[in-house]
């Protein structure tokens, strides 16, 4: 028997994708062994996918267990549910009302909704995390999952949709799942390392809690939270008391994204810690709406 | 700084070295009358004593001269010419004239700081450049050390000798001057690296260096003003050097030293880092940063490639929680 990871045999194919580095659209493949395996494949998949400020929808067949599970590994906040960042939903119910298997249209036309209502949420991206045992029994023939899968792909690109296609390798031949893999853009990988900061969403007052640290390699992930916190409401609050590192360039591109805002258009730097605070206090940029609240 | 209305925007900088205490106040005070009689707006910095002595010598002039303590402005010497900037913001606005009186406080400063500060006084030499300021630079000749002098002179275009100004032939482009024979000095022998090469390693070169700085006793409030600047000049090094950029934290002669080398062939502009940057655009802020948060900034390049070294002196960063 092998020891390698869940997403290793049968597919040499396909490359592998850290989960803490997704590019949106990434439709990628997960395989299973045991429920450990599943639980850090989506454990990894919702941690990365909250810190980058993303919308993440947990489909399982029992969404109330996989609450429990990521609850039990400090995955689950009220915080993150209760601003709609973090969803679980029923995986076969959901699949079933978008009648995908036997309607691909339906199922772009869902995605494309779903991406909508992201943007309109105050979300930057749409993660899902997907079981798809139950479902691919549903469609009947591997066939059909694989048109499936592959209709998926294209749709899911187009709407800019990370997605994460969990499978158990307990319930499928091995031939299977390298047709199954192949239909994906990558393998998961899960030994990324932690997020170096976290954007989490904050509905009031309406902004993200910014912790971890920012600089030059995840401004841009730092911008785009902000943006679609901005898109939706032009006042925003960044709770940055768990911040501990910005950098000045960073912070120089908070100005640039508030000196576009509307007249009542704001960016408001909340409880920066000590070392944000001396920041901002050296560095006056000035010309744009930014509020410091200590 | 936009100088188009101002009706002179190339400052001049002058110095005087004087032997007695009865020359300081003739050269200040006369100096500090011709600014009252002109209309200008006069600023005089000095330690308290002189700040007293001149005040008294005024007399009901002084009542039109604005008087500051030269020791809370030149306690850190990279700060000295961001306070000057924003003093002479407020001085020459609506476009009048200005003039200033620096006297600069070496008292306690060690070695590096001290050269640290007389590049800055080089560096001013742009800065007044845009403002219609003349600026008096006393230095005490029975006090100094001779290469303090020595610096006076290539930093400053005029002096004044027997009462009047005069054109300084030992004045050395600030340019120049900063760039001085000085090389890349190596990191104490067995000194820990760390080595980095892309922007995804920044965040462990700064655990790395608030590991080592603690170690070498460094408290939390002086980490956290150091990291601010330390962590632009760390990105600076992945973003505009060239790799492989190396990383090293060690004490020496009293104070905590960042070294950063990055294998490229330098800065452009010499001056890079002592002015204030643009408000607006905020470019050039991160070497600006550094400045502010360190005691004293060394930049060199040679073969090994181009070192920066900020210096926090420990046993002040240990009286002082806040700057």
């Amino acid at each position: 028997m092998t020891t390698d990871g869940p997403a290793s045999h049968g597919h040499r194919r396909r490359r592998a994708a850290d989960l803490s580095l997704l590019a949106p659209g990434e439709h990628l493949y997960a395989l299973h062994r045991d429920e450990g395996e599943q639980r850090r494949v989506t454990g990894t998949f919702v941690r990365c996918g909250l810190a980058a400020g993303d919308r993440v929808v947990v489909a399982v067949g029992s969404p109330a267990r996989a609450r429990d599970v990521l609850e039990a590994d400090g995955l689950v906040t009220e915080g993150a549910v209760r601003s709609g960042q973090l969803v679980f939903r029923d995986v076969d119910e959901m699949y079933r009302s978008w009648d995908a298997a036997r309607d691909p249209a339906a199922l772009g036309a869902a995605l494309r909704d779903g991406a909508r209502r992201t943007s309109a949420d105050g979300f930057p991206g749409l993660r899902v995390a997907a079981e798809m045992d139950g479902f691919a029994a549903m469609l009947g023939s591997l066939d059909a999952l694989l048109r499936w899968e592959r209709t998926a792909s294209v749709h899911q690109a187009e709407a800019g949709i990370t997605t994460i296609c969990q499978y158990d390798g307990r319930q499928l031949p091995g031939a299977d799942a390298a047709l199954i893999a192949a239909e994906h853009t990558a393998v998961a990988a899960y030994a990324g390392p932690r997020p170096l900061a976290s954007f989490l969403a904050v509905a009031d007052p309406w902004g993200l809690r910014v912790s971890g640290e920012v600089d030059l390699s995840n401004r841009w992930a730092f911008v785009r939270a902000v943006r679609a916190r901005l898109a939706v409401r032009p006042r925003v609050h960044l709770d940055l008391s768990e911040l501990a590192f910005l950098d000045v360039g960073s912070l120089r591109s908070l100005y640039q994204l508030a000196a576009s805002l509307p007249d009542d258009g704001a960016i408001v730097l909340s409880h920066p810690t000590q070392a944000v605070a001396r920041l901002l206090a050296l560095c006056r940029f000035g010309g744009a709406p930014v509020e410091v609240e200590p | 700084m936009t100088a188009g209305h101002r009706p002179r925007a190339t400052g001049v900088h002058r110095a005087v070295i004087y032997e007695r205490p009865a020359q300081f106040d003739e050269a200040v005070t006369a100096f500090a009358r011709q600014g009252i009689a002109r209309g200008e707006a006069t600023t005089v910095l000095a330690v308290p004593e002189h700040l007293e002595r001149v005040r008294a010598a005024l007399g009901a002039g002084a009542d039109a001269v604005r008087f500051a303590d030269a020791d809370g402005i030149y306690r850190r010497p990279g700060q000295v010419l961001s306070a000057i900037a924003a003093l002479l913001d407020t001085a020459t606005a609506g476009g009048r004239p200005a003039r200033l009186v620096g006297e600069q406080c070496l008292a306690g400063l060690s070695p590096a700081e001290t050269a640290h500060y007389l590049r800055c006084e080089a560096a001013s030499n742009a800065l007044y450049a845009a403002y219609p300021v003349t600026v008096l630079c006393p230095y005490d000749a029975s006090a100094l050390p001779a290469s303090v002098l020595d610096a006076c002179r290539r930093t400053h275009p005029e002096l004044l000798e027997g009462g009047a100004p005069v054109a300084n032939a030992q004045f050395v482009e600030p340019r120049r001057f900063l760039r001085g024979p000085a090389g890349p000095v190596d990191p104490p022998r067995g000194a820990p690296v760390f080595a980095f090469t892309q922007v995804e390693d920044l965040a462990a070169a700064r655990t790395f260096l608030r590991a080592r700085a603690t170690e070498t006793g460094l408290g939390a409030a002086a980490l956290t003003e150091l990291v601010t600047g330390a962590g632009e000049v760390l990105t600076n090094a992945v973003v505009h050097g060239a790799c492989p950029c190396q990383l090293w934290v060690y004490a020496e002669s009293g104070a905590l030293v960042v070294h950063v080398r990055d294998a490229g062939s330098g800065f452009a502009d010499p001056l890079a880092g002592y002015l204030p940057p643009e408000p607006r655009t905020g470019r050039g802020r991160g070497l600006w940063l550094a400045h502010q948060t360190s005691d004293a900034v060394e930049l060199a390049t040679g073969a090994a490639g181009t070192d920066v070294r900020l210096l926090t002196t420990l046993a002040r960063a240990h009286h002082a929680p806040e700057r």
